[in-house]
């Protein structure tokens, strides 16, 4: 288990936790939509869930 | 760990969020043939809400999985907090909080009042039938700010165990639907004003979703104002947070030897609930247009969809069983509380005082 911990420690995973990751995973969600358009998302299936 | 080892992790990471993206597919065509078919039938609010319909897939997909003894391989892409979080911070966009501020003085007030009643009211109870600190504090933030968003958001702050999260949450989801189906209808029946009956829903149930949608099935005024309210909720995550992670640090958890620091309560508080604050403060500035919150929602329903799925994928009824009836019996006591209480004071805030 010792191993393993510090394995996942290393991983950047590890390293930033889920906590950050979820803060970089959102924030860059709300850059690419503000900054690029949603309209501009070629992906027909976005427009199930409203 | 050995290198084979790290590799099939790294294999069963990425079919398990291959997994998760086409369950979300499904889970959103599935809600969308759902709520053609109630609108068919007459019903135009869809009662079966994608959550539910996501945790019952998860389940399905759960149970398959464990009979062909694939669980534990596909197990390092079920991320369900990460999802949650992500929808989370995507979900503050929806939060305006100058909207809160000009049109809801009287939501913020009952949110205010309802917040901290039925939080003391879930932690009495839970002291009295001996839960656990850390579970008692997602219980009490859970049924009393706003579900699944304070339950993260507080299990962060205490650091609860993943079993506990997964027990709460399941419970959010599943008390949220009928509450959703039930409380319109009692709300009829009462003949009460649509912004009182609005307020209720607001006050009282805990899943945003679930929330618009009673306020959907009682009318146009009815869902505004049970949506004031429930932002007004929402923007309390980050005070409960901060407020939880102080307590634990001062009180529950302190060693003799040790002198608490900001450091320490640092260390506990939730960041995904900065993400939040400062999405909606962007929005609350002005500088997202409608069509970019809109297209903002939708995503984060695609988050909460892949984390309600995972919920399901995760549900282990053996665990849950381990838990006993204690936990159980203080949630139905603080939803009973939470729902008699939100309607006395709907009715005092908007009907009396007349905000």
């Amino acid at each position: 288990m010792g191993r393993g911990r510090r394995q996942d420690q290393a991983s950047l995973w590890g390293r930033l936790g889920e906590d950050w990751i979820s803060v970089i995973v959102g924030l860059a969600v709300v850059l690419f939509v503000w900054l690029v358009g949603f309209s501009s998302i070629p992906w027909p299936l976005f427009g199930v869930f409203k | 760990m050995s290198q084979s080892a790290t590799v099939s992790r790294k294999m069963g990471m990425f079919l398990g969020l291959l997994l998760v993206a086409v369950a979300a597919i499904v889970i959103a065509e599935l809600d969308s043939g759902v709520a053609a078919w109630f609108k068919s039938q007459g019903i135009g609010k869809n009662p079966l809400e994608y959550p539910l319909i996501a945790v019952a897939l998860g389940l399905l997909v759960n149970a398959v999985l464990r009979a062909t003894k694939t669980h534990a391989v596909l197990q390092p892409a079920m991320r369900t907090e990460l999802f949650l979080k992500v929808g989370l911070i995507l979900m503050g966009a929806r939060l305006d909080i100058t909207q809160i501020l000009s049109q809801g003085i009287g939501g913020l007030l009952q949110a205010v009042v309802m917040v901290t009643s039925v939080f003391f009211f879930t932690w009495w109870i839970g002291t009295k039938l001996k839960v656990n600190e850390q579970l008692k504090a997602v219980m009490a933030a859970a049924v009393s700010i706003c579900g699944v968003s304070a339950a993260i958001a507080a299990a962060g702050a205490v650091v609860a165990k993943k079993k506990e999260i997964t027990y709460v949450t399941a419970l959010v989801i599943m008390t949220a639907i009928p509450l959703m189906i039930a409380t319109p209808w009692i709300a009829q029946a009462l003949g009460l004003p649509a912004d009182i009956a609005g307020a209720w829903f607001g006050g009282n149930i805990d899943t945003t979703a679930a929330v618009v949608g009673a306020g959907t099935l009682y009318g146009e005024e009815a869902q505004a104002v049970a949506t004031v309210v429930k932002m007004s909720q929402n923007a309390l995550i980050g005070v409960a947070a901060f407020l939880l992670a102080l307590y634990f640090v001062v009180r529950i958890e302190k060693k003799p030897e040790e002198k608490p620091s900001a450091a320490m309560i640092w260390h506990r508080f939730p960041k995904f609930v900065l993400g939040f604050i400062l999405v909606s403060a962007l929005a609350s500035l002005g500088l997202f247009g409608a069509d970019i919150v809109g297209a903002l929602q939708a995503l984060s329903k695609w988050a909460f969809a892949m984390a309600f799925f995972s919920i399901g994928l995760e549900l282990s009824v053996r665990e849950l069983g381990k838990m006993g009836w204690r936990p159980l019996a203080v949630y139905g006591a603080a939803t009973a509380f939470n729902t008699v209480l939100a309607l006395g004071v709907a009715w005092l805030v908007f009907g009396v005082m007349g905000f």
